[in-house]
């Protein structure tokens, strides 16, 4: 049905703009204004463009806690001790999780959880990585490190696009808002 | 008893039973639009005779419904301005700290201090006119000055080191500031933050092992901050980022001040080689590059913790979503552009 949500959205955020926000003449309901002015363009955004980032970014976290599990797994005796041998228990939990059925329409909630999901343990991960190098080959490390970077990198990149509002016409910068 | 709510009749009558005074009218009840960390309300009051009332204003601070989105809570605050009064650090004097729930205005905790006259802004300030240029010097100074009255302060015997973390010593002033900020994310997560992870790492092995002395900090200060009245601080406002350690931390937070560029007249390193002629601290610009990864730090777990009230659905002021989202990531890209992620 057209409008879509996200055009809908952005129909709502010009009226308010033009025919609601000149009428404020409480201070605090016009600070409020700039701040929902930006967010209905924030929602305008994320409709249209977070979906496909989570998508591609479960994909890429899949790969990198799957670099993080072969350098523990192929390293001698990492895997048998902590923090390693629970981590490795935790990626391989999340791995073999199933978010949806094969068939099911993949909603934003559901990706959105898998990208919780999947998260936790990359987190875990940078912290075990970080605190004990000791066990594993300086390049093996090295590369799995610079994987997990580059990663934060895209994840950080993918975000900006749908969490950062782009272009406000008429209305103040960051610092204005509140 | 009713509930008592933040309306003018509630409000009057809250203060006629704190201050005993069965006549006094409230006037006035303004919420001031700025800032999201706690809400600030301005109370006009008059008491006795009508024809010649006694008047007086008031400021209630108190945390969002649902909760305090601060790192620290409320009484944390409402003690800084208590033990701060009467130092050389100007502040609004605090009157009282209310936590009976008899008493509280919507349920809610509440401090009241005394009303500073004045505007948080330095007219022309950020007019680029050169005829504005020695303002500008004037009020950077003038805030370097406050900055050292309060960096110079004896916080042990003012007692501020029962309110706060205290490194044990300066060598450890930034790992003492990451130590309390991971508690805090800690207590309060509720997803993961893979790059404050990586981050938190980084600022662990590139903390710097020295700083000039253990100091109060403000946290937020600079313009938009502090109360200004004829080109003086008259009050120094906002100090719910208060903490103990290394002054470059405030000179991290200092907003405006610091950015300052006047050619062949005033930098960052003129507003630094003031302050240590007042204070005789020396700061390092490059510990203050540091600070600003902890300021960032700082911001990512402040604003993660905004979207608990919504998360939770208790309180759903739409603000407190643009802050934990568009802030939040803005918050945590500085932290990545600062450890070469980004």
């Amino acid at each position: 049905m057209r409008p879509r949500a996200d055009e809908i959205v952005r129909s709502v955020a010009w009226t308010f703009d033009r025919h609601i926000v000149p009428d404020l003449t409480d201070p605090f309901a016009k600070s409020l204004a700039l701040s929902l002015g930006y967010l209905l363009r924030n929602v305008e955004q994320r409709l249209r463009e977070e979906g496909p980032a989570l998508w591609a970014d479960n994909r890429e976290i899949r790969e990198t806690l799957g670099s993080v599990r072969a350098l523990i797994k192929t390293t001698p005796g990492a895997a048998e001790r902590e923090p390693f041998a629970a981590l490795v228990a935790e990626i391989d939990a999340v791995l073999a999780r199933q978010f949806r059925g094969p068939d099911d329409y993949p909603t934003l909630e559901s990706i959105t959880d898998e990208a919780t999901a999947l998260r936790w343990p990359l987190a875990h991960a940078i912290g075990a990585l970080r605190g004990d190098p000791a066990p594993f080959e300086p390049a093996d490390y090295e590369r799995v490190r610079g994987e997990i970077r580059a990663y934060l990198k895209r994840q950080l990149e993918r975000e900006s696009r749908h969490v950062m509002v782009r272009s406000v016409a008429g209305l103040d910068s960051l610092s204005g808002r509140v | 008893m009713p509930e008592w709510r933040m309306v003018p009749e509630d409000v009057a009558a809250y203060f006629q039973r704190r201050l005993g005074a069965p006549g006094l009218r409230v006037t006035g009840l303004t919420r001031f639009p700025r800032g999201v960390s706690r809400e600030t309300w301005f109370v006009d009051a008059e008491d006795g005779a009508a024809a010649a009332p006694a008047k007086q204003t008031y400021v209630i601070r108190r945390d969002l419904a649902g909760r305090s989105i601060c790192t620290a809570p409320l009484r944390f605050e409402y003690e800084l301005f208590h033990r701060l009064h009467g130092t050389a650090v100007p502040v609004a004097r605090a009157l009282w700290y209310e936590d009976d729930p008899e008493w509280s205005l919507d349920g809610r905790d509440l401090y009241v201090r005394e009303f500073v006259d004045g505007t948080w802004n330095v007219p022309h300030f950020t007019d680029p006119d050169p005829q504005y240029d020695d303002l500008r010097v004037a009020a950077c100074k003038e805030h370097a000055r406050k900055l050292a009255a309060i960096h110079l302060l004896d916080w042990r015997t003012l007692g501020f080191g029962e309110l706060t973390d205290v490194p044990p010593d300066a060598s450890a002033c930034a790992l003492t500031a990451i130590d309390r900020l991971e508690r805090k994310l800690a207590e309060v997560q509720i997803e993961p933050l893979p790059v404050v992870a990586e981050a938190l790492g980084w600022l662990r092995d590139h903390a710097p092992r020295s700083a000039p002395r253990v100091s109060l900090l403000k946290g937020n200060n600079g313009l938009g901050e502090e109360i200004w009245e004829d080109g003086r601080i008259v009050a120094m406002s906002d100090w719910e980022l208060a903490s103990i350690g290394d002054p470059a931390y405030d000179f991290a937070w200092c907003q405006a001040f610091s950015a300052v560029d006047i050619k062949g007249k005033w930098n960052l390193q003129s507003f630094l080689d003031y302050y240590e002629e007042v204070s005789g601290i020396h700061v390092e610009p490059a510990s203050i590059a540091y600070y600003k990864l902890i300021q960032a730090l700082e911001g990512a777990v402040f604003t993660h913790n905004a979207a608990i009230p919504v998360v939770n659905n208790e309180n759903l002021l739409a603000r407190l979503c643009w802050v934990s989202t568009e802030v939040q990531h803005t918050m945590t890209s500085g932290l990545a552009r600062g450890v070469g992620i980004l």
